[in-house]
């Protein structure tokens, strides 16, 4: 695989890696240099780099009122992880005030809804909204027929109904790594 | 001042169903149960300095703390 230099990195790094979660909080470069104090473009093509290698990658967003949950960057985020692949599991998650940002609210319930809505308006087919929303937004559900396959507590497996990686229900293959 | 412990898995006391009555997160619940040598507080808020600042100022010697939700 050609990659250019600053990305060689990446390369070294991913063989070890099965699976890597990282957080995408906005495309926006000011913001994310704000937040993070790096642009947002190193870190999608990081994503692109561990892709092609073969890692299983799922990204994390915290919605964080007025920084990222208005003017379109809930779906520009979306339309970004769905151009890499659609099976990117997406996991939104509810952002808490907590030391520099400790004057902004929580994220509302609703606001978490309509992200899951722009992700899958998006194409995005995995997304995962953890406590917020109680038990259903952390299941997984079969793409193809919608049947729960992997029902989860909030720190925990409840049950795989998986069979080698395929829906009991339509034999549907399902992306990710079963061991 | 209080010894900070971080732990896996702390119950919770406000539930999601509850979120949209607090919009600015200000909420803070404590449950509180004594027996003859001592009191355990358990609290929760989605603003932890606001429950660790009510805990220190009870002086109380340890906290222990998710370091996630």
């Amino acid at each position: 695989m050609s990659l250019p230099s600053g990305d060689q990195s990446t390369a070294l790094a991913a063989p070890p890696s099965s699976i890597t979660r990282i957080d995408l909080k906005t495309t926006h470069p000011r913001r994310h240099r704000a937040l993070t104090g790096a642009e947002p473009a190193p870190v999608l093509e990081t994503l692109a780099i561990l892709l092609e290698l073969g890692v299983w990658v799922e990204v994390s967003t915290p919605l964080i009122p007025g920084v990222n949950t208005a003017g379109g960057e809930l779906e520009k985020i979306a339309k970004a992880l769905a151009g890499l692949q659609v099976d990117i599991p997406w996991h939104l998650v509810r952002f808490v005030p907590e030391h520099r940002m400790s004057g902004l609210s929580p994220t509302a319930p609703e606001t978490l809804r309509r992200a899951i809505q722009i992700g899958r308006d998006a194409g995005l087919r995995f997304i995962y909204t953890e406590r917020l929303l109680d038990e259903a937004g952390r299941q997984t559900l079969c793409p193809h027929c919608r049947s729960p396959l992997v029902e989860r507590r909030l720190y925990g497996l409840v049950e795989d109904r998986t069979r080698n990686g395929q829906c009991p229900n339509c034999g549907a293959s399902l992306p990710c790594v079963w061991r | 001042m209080a010894e900070f412990r971080f732990v896996e898995h702390l119950p919770d006391l406000i539930e999601p169903v509850e979120y949209p009555n607090d919009p600015k997160g200000r909420m803070v619940k404590m449950r509180l149960r004594a027996d003859d040598q001592s009191v355990e507080i358990l609290g929760d808020a989605a603003r932890a300095t606001n429950l660790e600042s009510l805990l220190e100022e009870m002086e109380v010697e340890v906290i222990e703390r998710m370091l996630c939700g």
